[in-house]
C-alpha cells in the first residue's frame, strides 16, 4: 500500500467511527438547554429593567443635586433673598425646563445638606450584625468593583466612643506594577487612623488572577500591626484583630465576578456575647503568626563567555541552546518568547525541521521515551525549566524518568530537586533577554564539565552535605546554591512527595525534640506565599502533613518546616 | 435537529480527531452543541449550519487548548480514534502511525486536513473557519498532505509530543 493510499485509508476509516453519542442524547442535552435558556432570559430581562432604573435614578439625581459654581450659588442665594417679588415670583413660579433655573426647595435642599449626612447614604446598618451583642454597633460598608478596574476607595468608620482607636481610614488599591504575565494580583491594604498615623500596610498577591481559576479564591498571609494587632487573610477573608480584645474589625473579600468589599465593625466594649465569641473562636485555628523572610536562592550567574561555554549562542536575534544530541534546540527571542525547534532527523542537520514554538506561560515540551532509542550519552546540557528569578514557571520540558535518572551525573543520584539554576541576567546578550531568566539544568557530566571549575567544586560540596546522612563529619559549606544546605532545624528524613506535585503532596520529616512549628510555600525570592499547615505543636517523632496545592501556581518553591528552633527547607516544584 | 442531524456524525469524528481522549472529546460534542442552541438565532442562512457547529467546535477545541484541556497522550488518542472499527492489528498499526504522523503537521494544516477530509466541510467553510484567503486554506490541505506523505516516507523516526 503506498503512502497516499494509507493517508486516505486513515481519514476514510475515522470517517467511519460511530457518534461519541446517540442523537437521542443530543435531543436530551439540547431539551435541557431551552430550559436553562429561559431561565437565563429571565435573568437577563430582569437585569436589563435594573439597568435601566439604575440610570434613570442617576439621572435624575445628577439634575437634582448637580453642585453649582460657589458664585452662582451666591447669586441664587442672593435672588431667593434680596431680590424683588418679581424675580422671586419668577424663579418659584417659572417652569423650570424654560427658565433653566432650579427650583426654589431643591435648592435650598442642597446647598444645606451636610458633607457628612451624604457619604453616610453609602452606609447601611448591618443586618447581620446580631452575632455581635446589643451593645454593637455594627456597621457594614459594602463597595463592587471589577477587578481590572479597581480604583482607590476608601472607607470610613467612626466609632465615636472609643478612645484609642477613634476612626479608621481604609484604603484598598491596587499597584501600578500589575503583571497579568506572572498571574499575580497584588493588592495593597492600608490602614490608617484620621490623624494619618498608618497602622498597617501590606502587599497582598493574589494568584493566579487567571479568570478560570475564580472563584473561589484563597490566599493565606499574616501580618502585624505595628501596634501588635494581627491583620490575616484566608480563604478568601481578611481578618483584622486589635490587640484590643474587645475591637474587631472584620473584612470579607470575595472574588466573583466583582470584587466585593464587605467591612463588619464591631465595638463590644468590655463584654462579648456568645456569638462574638463563636465567631471568632472559629478561627482560632487559622495562622496568625509574623511573616517570615528566608534568605532568597542563590543562582548561578555566568558572564556571557561562561554561557557560551556552557552551549549558549546567539543566532537571529534569539539565543539558543541546542541538547539531546542536537535533536531539539531551545531559544529565547527578543519578545521574551521560549521556544523549542526539534529535528526529528538528527543526520540531516538543518534539513525537514519542524519549528514549534512554545509559550512562555505554563507550557511544556514533553519528550517520549522512544526519543532515547537512538542512545545517548552524558554528553549533555539539558535545561528542564526555564523561570523567572521567583521561580514562577513559564516553560517546562518533561523527559520521562528512567531516563531522566539515566542523564544524572553519577555523583548527583537524588531526585529531580537538584536542578541546578543557572541565572542570564538581563541584557547578557546584546538586548536579550529582556528580563532575567533562570534556566534550570539537568546535573549531568556534561554540565560540570561546562561549568567554571570553582563553581562545579562549591556544588559538589553543598550537595555532598545536604545528603550525607550524618552532617556531623563534614564541615559546613558556603551554602551557596541549595537552599536546603542553610537548615538550621534538627530533622531528618525531611521529604515532599510527590515532587513535582500537581494538587496534593506529603511533606513527612522526623523530629528529635518537640517544636512549635508550620508548613509553608515560599517562593524563590524568600517570600513566604502559602501556610500549608498552621502552626502547631509538633511532638518529636515521625509526622506526616497532607497539603493541598490545588490552588498554587506552577513554578519552583520552597517547603519550608519554620519552627521557634530553626527552619527546614526543600525545593519542591509544582507543575500540572 | 433537522438541520443537525446530517452533521451528527461528522461533527462527532471531528471532535474525536482533535480531543485527546474519549470523555474530552465528548465534552467538546456537548460544549459545541449548548453553545451551537445558544447562538442558534445568529445563523444567517440553514445551508451553513454545518460551517456554523464547526466553527464553534473549532473555537472551543482552541480555547480549552488554551486552558491545557483535551490533551491526552499518544495511546490515549490512539484509542479514541480508532477504538470501535475492528480493525485487525496490521492495519491498526498501519493507520496509527498516520495518526502519529498527523499530530506532527502544523496545528493549522492538521486542522484544515481533518476539517476537508473528516468534517466534509467545503473549502469556503474552511476559510470561515480558519481565516485566510481561499487559496491560502487550499494550499494548507496540498502542503498537510504532502507533508504527511513526506513523514511517512522519510525513516523511522522518534516520537515526540509538543503540548501546545
Amino acid at each position: 500500500m503506498d503512502e497516499k493510499q494509507k493517508i486516505d485509508n486513515y481519514f476514510e476509516r475515522v470517517r467511519q467511527n460511530p457518534p461519541l453519542m446517540d442523537i437521542e442524547k443530543v435531543h436530551q442535552i439540547i431539551t435541557e438547554a431551552k430550559v436553562e435558556v429561559k431561565v437565563e432570559k429571565g435573568r437577563r430581562n430582569f437585569l436589563r429593567f435594573t439597568i435601566m432604573t439604575t440610570i434613570f435614578a442617576i439621572i435624575i439625581s445628577t439634575f437634582l443635586f448637580w453642585p453649582k459654581a460657589p458664585e452662582e450659588i451666591s447669586n441664587s442665594k442672593s435672588q431667593r433673598t434680596n431680590s424683588n417679588p418679581e424675580i422671586s415670583g419668577q424663579i418659584l413660579n417659572s417652569n423650570p425646563e424654560i427658565s433653566g433655573q432650579i427650583p426654589k426647595a431643591i435648592l435650598q435642599t442642597a446647598d444645606s445638606l451636610p458633607l457628612s449626612e451624604q457619604k453616610e447614604t453609602t452606609i447601611k446598618e448591618d443586618e447581620n450584625a446580631t452575632f455581635f451583642n446589643d451593645e454593637v454597633k455594627g456597621e457594614i460598608i459594602e463597595t463592587k468593583r471589577t477587578i481590572n478596574q479597581f480604583v482607590p476607595v476608601g472607607f470610613v468608620l467612626s466609632n465615636e466612643s472609643h478612645k484609642n482607636l477613634s476612626k479608621f481610614e481604609i484604603d484598598l488599591f491596587d499597584t501600578p506594577d500589575f503583571d497579568i504575565l506572572r498571574n499575580d494580583y497584588s493588592l495593597w491594604l492600608s490602614i490608617k487612623s484620621l490623624d494619618n498615623k498608618e497602622l498597617a500596610l501590606g502587599e497582598y498577591i493574589f494568584s493566579p488572577l487567571n479568570p478560570d481559576k475564580r472563584p473561589p479564591m484563597s490566599f493565606s498571609g499574616a501580618y502585624i500591626y505595628p501596634e501588635d494587632s494581627i491583620l490575616k487573610i484566608t480563604d478568601g477573608k481578611l481578618w483584622i484583630d486589635s490587640i484590643f480584645s474587645e475591637l474587631c474589625i472584620s473584612y470579607e473579600l470575595t472574588f466573583e465576578d466583582d470584587v466585593t468589599i464587605k467591612m463588619m465593625y464591631n465595638s463590644s466594649i468590655g463584654s462579648k456575647n456568645e456569638n462574638s465569641l463563636e465567631r471568632i473562636s472559629n478561627n482560632e485555628q487559622e495562622p496568625m503568626y509574623p511573616e517570615q523572610i528566608l534568605d532568597s536562592t542563590i543562582f548561578i550567574e555566568l558572564t556571557r563567555e561562561e554561557l557560551e561555554t556552557l552551549g549558549f549562542k546567539i543566532n537571529n536575534d534569539a539565543i539558543e541552546l541546542s541538547f539531546l544530541n542536537n535533536m531539539f534546540t531551545s531559544y529565547l527571542d527578543s519578545t521574551l518568547t521560549f521556544g523549542v525547534i526539534f529535528e526529528d532527523v538528527p543526520s540531516q542537520k538543518g534539513a525537514d525541521t519542524v519549528p514549534s514554538k512554545i509559550n512562555f506561560q505554563a507550557e511544556q515540551l514533553l519528550i517520549s521515551n522512544d526519543t532515547f532509542n537512538l542512545g545517548h550519552s552524558n554528553g549533555e546540557v539539558i535545561p528542564m525549566l526555564v523561570t523567572d528569578e521567583k521561580g514562577g514557571r513559564m516553560v517546562k520540558i518533561s523527559i520521562p524518568e528512567p531516563e531522566l535518572k539515566l542523564l544524572f551525573s553519577k555523583r548527583f543520584e537524588k531526585d529531580i530537586k537538584t536542578l541546578l539554576p543557572v541565572k542570564m541576567k538581563k541584557n547578557t546578550f546584546g538586548n536579550i533577554p529582556q528580563e532575567d531568566i533562570v534556566y534550570w539544568f539537568l546535573p549531568t557530566d556534561e554540565f560540570f564539565n561546562r561549568l567554571p571549575q570553582n563553581i562545579s567544586k562549591e556544588l559538589f560540596g553543598e550537595y555532598e552535605y545536604i545528603t550525607a546522612e550524618d552532617k556531623s563529619t563534614f564541615e559546613k559549606p558556603e551554602c551557596k546554591y541549595f537552599d536546603e544546605c542553610s537548615n538550621t532545624l534538627d530533622v531528618s528524613n525531611f521529604k515532599v512527595f510527590p515532587n513535582p506535585a500537581s494538587t496534593k503532596a506529603t511533606v513527612s520529616f522526623t523530629l528529635n525534640e518537640d517544636i512549635v512549628g508550620r508548613i509553608s510555600l515560599v517562593d524563590l525570592a524568600g517570600r513566604e506565599r502559602q501556610v500549608l499547615h498552621p502552626q502547631t505543636g509538633l511532638a518529636k517523632g515521625s509526622h506526616s502533613v497532607d497539603v493541598d496545592i490545588s490552588n498554587t501556581p506552577e513554578g519552583i518553591y520552597l517547603i519550608a518546616l519554620y519552627s521557634d528552633k530553626g527552619v527546614q527547607v526543600q525545593r519542591f516544584i509544582v507543575a500540572r | 435537529m433537522q438541520l443537525y442531524g446530517p452533521v451528527h456524525t461528522r461533527l462527532s469524528n471531528y471532535c474525536r480527531s482533535v480531543a485527546g481522549n474519549r470523555s474530552d472529546a465528548e465534552d467538546l460534542l456537548h460544549d459545541t452543541l449548548l453553545a451551537a442552541y445558544e447562538q442558534f438565532e445568529k445563523i444567517e442562512s440553514p445551508d451553513r449550519f454545518a460551517g456554523y457547529v464547526f466553527a464553534i467546535a473549532s473555537n472551543l477545541f482552541k480555547k480549552h487548548l488554551r486552558r491545557k484541556k483535551f490533551t491526552g497522550n499518544y495511546k490515549e488518542k490512539e484509542a479514541l480514534l480508532l477504538e470501535d472499527l475492528g480493525l485487525d492489528p496490521e492495519l491498526y498499526t498501519e493507520l496509527a502511525v498516520v495518526m502519529h504522523k498527523m499530530e506532527q503537521l502544523p496545528a493549522l494544516q492538521r486542522e484544515a486536513l481533518i476539517l476537508f477530509h473528516i468534517g466534509d466541510l467545503p473549502l469556503e467553510e474552511i476559510r470561515n473557519i480558519q481565516g485566510g484567503s481561499l487559496s491560502a486554506v487550499k494550499q494548507r490541505i496540498k502542503r498537510g498532505r504532502e507533508r504527511l506523505m513526506q513523514l511517512l516516507t522519510g525513516p523511522q523516526r522518534k516520537v515526540v509530543t509538543l503540548i501546545f
